[in-house]
């Protein structure tokens, strides 16, 4: 089945609000194109606190330095073909 | 179970023990120096706690989503909460004994490791899915239902070509 990845407003609008540099965007965005749908098997057992969503992490390196770390919570219950994003974290990691 | 995180959680067990046992039975005349020893375990609690921080993030950096890095880190929130309980008893005890006239020695070290530790603390949390809140979640599903979504095609691609719009909902 092809998974076509959705990202809820207020997640995209947060991940404006990292500041991140247009390259780590990519990579970022990439990993949840392309990165989810091809582990999603190997991911959906991690449920997080409301198990209707499994989460994930997603590591960025950083071009000052360090890692960018990225939580991403994803509802798989509501379409199977389309997994949201209902949510995402960011930390760096020195 | 890895022994980095098991070694400092058995340590801030015993801690809280110590402090706990001290809490119920203690001699007067002894407080000075009694506390000033639970300001020096907390001093080598946070030592602990930094070089547990280090190796657990040693083993992120290898898989951040290996069950282990899920395992460790639920551990380390435990270690990590149960250290800032014991700060917050100990930096009680100290607050006593000082209006009771005691001068307490490395009771600076004590604030400066405990915001080190909070530090640490946040971090760990951060990797880790935030609090689930019912009504946030709901928005988001009226949102969508509004059409304010985006595909990640959309977002990619305004991403590589440099040119992120604000989100508009969809007819």
């Amino acid at each position: 089945m092809k998974r076509r990845v959705v990202i809820y407003a207020t997640t995209s609008r947060a991940i404006k609000t990292f500041g991140l540099e247009r390259e780590e965007l990519i990579q970022l965005l990439g990993e949840l194109h392309h990165g989810l749908p091809a582990r999603y098997q190997a991911f959906r057992h991690r449920r997080a606190v409301d198990v209707r969503k499994f989460f994930f992490r997603i590591s960025v390196q950083r071009k000052g330095g360090g890692q960018h770390v990225f939580v991403v919570v994803v509802d798989d219950t509501t379409s199977p073909e389309h997994p949201f994003v209902t949510n995402i974290g960011h930390s760096i990691i020195e | 179970m890895n022994v980095f995180i098991d070694r400092y959680l058995g340590r801030a067990r015993a801690a809280e023990h110590l402090v706990e046992d001290w809490k119920n039975k203690h001699d007067q005349a002894m407080v000075a120096m009694d506390v000033e020893e639970l300001v020096r375990e907390c001093v080598d609690l946070a030592a602990l706690c930094r070089h547990t921080s280090s190796a657990f993030w040693q083993l992120f950096r290898r898989d951040p989503n290996s069950d282990t890095v899920d395992q460790a880190g639920n551990a380390m929130r435990a270690a990590l909460e149960k250290t800032l309980e014991v700060f917050h008893s100990v930096e009680e005890l100290v607050a006593r004994a000082s209006s009771q006239g005691c001068v307490i020695a490395g009771s600076e070290e004590l604030e400066r490791n405990e915001n080190e530790i909070h530090k640490i603390s946040a971090k760990v949390n951060s990797i880790f899915p935030p609090a689930f809140d019912e009504e946030q979640a709901k928005e988001a599903i009226a949102a969508f239902h509004r059409g304010e979504y985006v595909t990640i095609e959309e977002l990619l691609s305004e991403a590589q070509s440099g040119n992120l719009r604000d989100d508009q909902p969809r007819d």
